[in-house]
């Protein structure tokens, strides 16, 4: 029987030899005590393995997998303003719940299994190879339980976790509005009364102490849910304007808050989005008044654009094998198109490509995993320094693996030929799935320029610097690293002389300055990878071959920028 | 081998053709100095039982009893053991039928005799009667021994004997019963069971369906197929539980199974069920959209594409 | 009070693709060559027992035979929700379902009061015949084999469902009773039997399988195994290209030839 975990060589390679389990263990356990599963990280990293291999990867091949078509095909509805699922989406959040996977990332002591974001960043990856628009469902529960579990008051917790857990709850974040997308710091200032509804608003019962919430809410995944996170405008923008007069609100699913509509969509069509309206809604603050964008929007999103990224490459994993499988059977002049060197070396890409987000990603959860438990534990240097490097990481690994996954269904689609365009093969779902990830949980766009400025101001330079300093026995992979060390030496200029520009060159030069340094760093990462695996030596020599070429190509580009060029 | 016995199979007042082989397959066994005797067990026996009267078997015997109506283990065992009782048997042989393999070990069990079910042969090692199988993904043949003054009670699974043709000298006998027939524990409280009216053994051309061709409109250009070729329609469990297709028309572990010279799997992915109902097909076309169903290992050729669009590209080719 | 189900769990050889030689030169499995797995039928019946403790209300104990190999099949079933497992010794070495149904029929004893035994009814690659008529005849119960679905249960009986050549037949048998479970338990989806339980998991994976000790003599052997290698029988499988007419036409006269 197939199964996504085991089947899926690359990952099962990362899980089990790459990533650092004693040092997130470390900080995320307390081995010896009573509340502790396991009696060191070794025990613990088998029991992720075997997590992954029974239930999620048998899970995820044997019965969400077969269940795709179906519900894709019929998405879902709203019909008299209740969003209704297709059945085969039910009986998949029913298989979820009944493996007890909902509250992976959740604590123990609300009933949740506790597991560090890279095991829950793997399982994500593989649910998404089966069914993309289930992720939505499966992989944003983690991050809204551990804004829960991190920042709201005890009783919130107690009152939500352990149903969040059971898969019970499922939880939804409400952060953009009609006229608040990308630019979060405009969400609606005026008050329901005043404005007529749009926006939203938050307002405080002077007496009571009972928070309501005003205004609408649009593009939210699973708003149908029962637990919203919502962020709203609690202050005077008199005194408090911007993303300062934010904060952060639980509102449970109740009568107050409609959902108006349901979007119709290109893909992902088995994940409802909705259009919510809030009329004096009941909620709960959760952390500090004024801090709902700049803390807790901000810690969400790192653990949201993991799960994003992992969305992504679970949909290029299924890609790839589409076109492996079809390149294998489909015979033109006589042979399978798989013989065929520009097939080959399509094909080829696509796995490198695969291979290289992958590395990127898993090293990124591994950071957000030393970053939590860092601040879990109240660690103040190694919260700041992981911090730091999840806040400079987090985007490009949003943005390199959504890209990626984008272009290798493009190819996917394209090693199909024509057949790739009919609704036939499940290249045709996968390409119209793939195509959100690089949208939704901020854009590109918005993930580069989040990045830019601390790439600029050397965010990541003490990580690349140990990466560069590392020293290769073998002599194949010493000469490949000294390869990566020119371009290294490329970004370093490329860096110096962007700190000379001002932010609107550098957001428009962005694009080519984040690829200089994710293809790198990927390289790098990659030939640590080889010293462990010897597939992973073909992998890196192709990679590092293009990665000179292509570090040359946009050095040039970032050069030649002119703002003024804009204009034509 | 001086004795072999062997227990018919009547479904519905129809003999199991299966049980004709296991006599070809005891004659050979029991060789010239030995002596074959065949029970057929079962409701309206004596007017079935004539065909067991093949040459070189000395006995037929039929227990034609109301309480052998429909199959539960206890009373035939009991029978069995009647009719074994004055006739003790180096070996024992019955179909490999889902009849048969119960009452098979069932009886092994109750004489302290080794046990083959599913045999693909019998014969002797070292004068000793043995059944062997073969198994792990048909890469070793497993030969089963009996232990020294034990019998072996085999099951045979269809092709492991031919059945023998012309018919023999042996009268037909009933057996006494007074009393053999046990009361038992099980009772048949209500019977889903169609009636055979198509052989799917005997056809030259097979198209068979399985869950992948989704519902009635898929099985529709199934037909359409079959009629093109002058096949016979056949298919898996799954089609024939989902009301599909009438289970005589199934192949594999609970139905036929098949030897044609062309088989066509349309939308079968190929569990072991069904690929030994089979496996023996002189020429195999397998068309499924899983390129790694394991009905691909069984094939000759190999269709990676939705029935839906391959069919009718070769219906168009037929000419149909 | 609800029933006790009890359900073997047997760890079989994997035999699916299979390649390389499986046999050494004294006819005896390479070790190495071969892995191992739940047996998928064995799962089915646990699927089943785990429905009717869905449903019902019932406690599901695993019973195991002899050290895992590579697969801890009796966690497996605390994991996807048995109650208990215990494992039965001996015997294994002797290679004959009479001889492995006596021992696992002491150890089904040794559970105290059982009201269903499930079994799967397939006969694995290594077995000589089905295992559920040997211990319906160690424990005198009555049995039905090839059975796919519960369709009633009573305190004191059972109606299951039993696939037979041309349908299906609905057989009564009062408890305690022995059930081999078919192939096509599964209803059209699931597809496949529930996957393991992720917080049993976690807190099973150390569990203690107690082991019950062989009490009865151990069954005489009634058969001795050879075993011999099969040459391949090799299929040239021909992969055909669904969009070339062509292909598709040489595939058809090749078939069609003499058919």
């Amino acid at each position: 029987m197939a199964n996504y975990y085991t089947d899926n060589k690359d990952l099962a390679f990362i899980v089990e030899r790459v990533v650092d389990w004693p040092a997130i263990l470390a900080l995320k356990e307390d081995f010896g005590s009573p509340d502790c599963p396991w009696s060191g990280p070794d025990e613990a990293k088998a029991t992720f393995v075997e997590m992954l291999r029974d239930p999620v990867g048998e899970i995820a091949a044997n019965r969400i997998a077969p269940r795709a078509e179906e519900v894709d095909d019929i998405g879902c509805r709203f019909d008299a303003g209740r969003v209704i699922f297709p059945d085969a989406l039910e009986r998949n959040l029913k298989d979820l719940r009944d493996a007890q996977l909902m509250g992976m990332t959740i604590p123990r002591r609300y009933g949740g299994l506790q597991f560090p974001e890279t095991v829950y960043t793997a399982a994500i990856e593989i649910i998404s190879q089966a069914d993309a628009s289930l992720m939505n469902f499966f992989g944003l529960q983690g991050g809204i339980a551990e804004t829960i579990a991190q920042f709201a008051s005890e009783e919130l917790k107690e009152r939500y976790l352990p149903r969040m857990s059971t898969g019970e709850f499922t939880g939804a974040m409400a952060l953009t509005e009609p006229d608040a997308g990308s630019d979060l710091a405009a969400v609606q200032t005026r008050a329901k009364d005043a404005s007529g509804g749009e926006g939203i608003a938050a307002r405080q019962d002077p007496t009571t102490g009972q928070w309501t919430i005003s205004g609408t809410k649009r593009f939210i995944t699973n708003g149908c849910g029962d637990v919203i996170l919502v962020l709203a405008r609690s202050e005077d923008p008199e005194k408090k304007g911007g993303g300062r007069g934010l904060s952060f609100f639980l509102v449970e699913k109740n009568p107050r808050v409609r959902v108006r509509r349901i979007e119709h969509k290109l893909g992902i069509h088995g994940s409802p989005t909705c259009e919510l309206y809030f009329d004096e809604c009941p909620a709960w603050l959760i952390g500090a008044r004024g801090m709902g964008l700049a803390r807790y929007t901000a810690w969400l999103m790192l653990a949201a654009r993991l799960a994003i990224g992992a969305q992504a490459l679970g949909i290029a994993q299924a890609a790839l094998a589409e076109a492996e499988a079809y390149a294998r059977q489909r015979e033109q002049f006589g042979r399978p198109i798989r013989e065929m060197p520009q097939v080959a070396a399509m094909l080829a890409d696509m796995r490198m490509l695969a291979e290289a987000a992958r590395a990127v990603l898993y090293a990124t959860s591994e950071i957000v995993d030393l970053h939590q438990g860092a601040e879990v534990r109240g660690l103040k240097e190694e919260t700041r320094r992981y911090g730091r490097l999840a806040e400079a990481l987090t985007p490009i690994a949003k943005y390199y693996t959504t890209e990626a996954a984008n272009r290798i269904c493009y190819d996917s689609l394209q090693v199909h030929g024509g057949n790739g365009f009919m609704q036939e093969y499940p290249i045709e779902r996968l390409y119209r799935d793939v195509r959100i990830t690089n949208i939704y949980e901020g854009t590109s766009q918005i993930q580069i320029n989040w990045a830019i400025p601390r790439l600029v101001r050397g965010d990541l330079d003490d990580l690349m610097g140990a990466l560069a300093a590392r020293e290769y026995a073998d002599a194949d992979l010493a000469r490949l690293h000294q390869e990566v060390l020119r371009s290294y030496e490329v970004y370093k200029s490329v860096i110096a002389w962007l700190r000379e520009k001002d932010n609107s060159f550098r957001e428009m030069t962005g694009p080519q300055v984040i690829d200089i340094f994710v293809e790198i760093y990927a390289a790098f990462l990659l030939l640590r990878h080889a010293e462990l695996w010897d597939h992973k030596r073909a992998v890196a020599a192709r990679f590092i071959r293009r990665l000179g070429p292509r570090v040359a190509m946009n050095r040039d580009l970032v050069l030649n920028a002119r703002l003024e060029t804009l204009e034509a | 081998m001086p004795r072999v016995f062997v227990v018919a199979e009547l479904n519905d007042g129809v003999l199991n053709d299966l049980s004709l082989q296991c006599i070809g397959a005891a004659r050979a066994m029991a060789g010239a100095d030995g002596t074959v005797v065949v029970l057929l067990p079962g409701t309206g026996a004596a007017a079935a039982a004539a065909p067991l009267n093949a040459p070189g078997v000395a006995e037929v015997l039929v227990a034609d009893d109301d309480r052998l109506a429909a199959y539960t283990t206890e009373p035939y065992l009991a029978v069995v053991k009647a009719a074994l009782a004055g006739r003790p048997a180096e070996a024992i042989l019955l179909p490999a039928t889902t009849i048969g393999n119960d009452l098979g070990a069932a009886l092994a069990a109750a004489l302290g005799a080794a046990c083959v079910t599913d045999a693909d042969g019998v014969g002797a090692e070292e004068g000793r009667p043995a059944a062997w199988r073969v198994g792990f993904d048909r890469k070793v043949r497993t030969v089963w021994v009996a232990a020294e003054g034990r019998p072996l009670v085999a099951t045979l699974r269809d092709g492991a004997a031919e059945a023998p043709a012309g018919s023999g000298t042996a009268a037909v006998e009933a057996l006494s019963l007074d009393g053999a027939v046990s009361q038992t524990p099980c009772r048949v409280v209500r019977r889903d069971v169609a009636k055979k009216t198509v052989n799917l053994r005997d056809a030259k051309v097979i198209v068979a369906a399985g869950a992948g061709v989704g519902g009635p409109e898929g099985l529709e250009l199934i037909r359409r197929l079959a009629t093109a070729l002058g096949a016979e329609l056949g298919g898996t469990r799954a089609v024939v539980d989902a009301g599909w297709m009438s289970a005589d028309r199934q192949i594999g572990q609970t139905g036929a199974t098949v030897r044609p010279d062309l088989y066509i799997a349309c939308g079968i992915s190929g569990a072991i069920q069904h690929r030994v109902g089979m496996l023996d097909s002189r020429t195999v076309i397998a068309i499924n959209t899983d390129p790694n169903a394991p009905i691909f290992r069984s094939a000759h050729y190999r269709i990676v594409g939705d029935l839906k669009v391959v069919i009718p590209k070769l219906l168009k080719l037929l000419g149909a | 009070m609800p029933h006790t189900i009890a359900v073997i769990a047997r760890e079989v050889w994997d035999t699916r693709d299979l390649t390389g030689q499986i046999l050494d030169e004294a006819g005896g499995l390479r070790p190495g060559a071969l892995q191992t797995r739940f047996d998928p039928e064995d799962l089915n019946a646990l699927e089943l027992a785990l429905r009717i403790k869905d449903a019902h209300g019932a406690r599901v104990v695993a019973v195991g035979l002899g050290a895992p190999r590579q697969v801890e099949v009796l966690r497996e079933c605390l994991y996807r929700g048995a109650d208990a497992a215990v494992t039965a010794t001996g015997d294994l070495a002797a290679a004959d379902t009479a001889a492995h149904a006596r021992r696992l029929a002491g150890a089904v004893r040794s559970l105290g009061r059982v009201d269903l035994l499930l079994v799967g009814t397939a006969v694995p690659d290594d077995d000589n015949s089905l295992l559920a008529r040997h211990l319906a005849a160690e424990l005198g119960w009555p049995a039905v084999s090839w059975v796919d679905a519960i369709e009633e249960l009573a305190v004191d009986r059972v109606v299951a469902r039993r696939a037979v050549e041309m349908g299906y037949e609905y057989v009564e048998t009062p408890l305690p009773a022995v059930l081999a479970v078919g192939v096509a338990l599964l209803e059209d989806d699931p597809r496949a039997p529930r996957p393991a339980k992720a917080m049993l998991k976690l807190k099973m994976k150390k569990a203690e399988i107690p082991t019950v000790p062989a009490t009865d003599e151990p069954a005489p052997l009634t058969l001795r195994v050879r075993r011999e290698a099969v040459p391949p029988r090799a299929i040239e499988t021909a992969t055909v290209d669904p969009e070339n007419e062509a292909a598709l036409r040489a595939m058809l006269d090749a078939a069609l030839k003499g058919a």
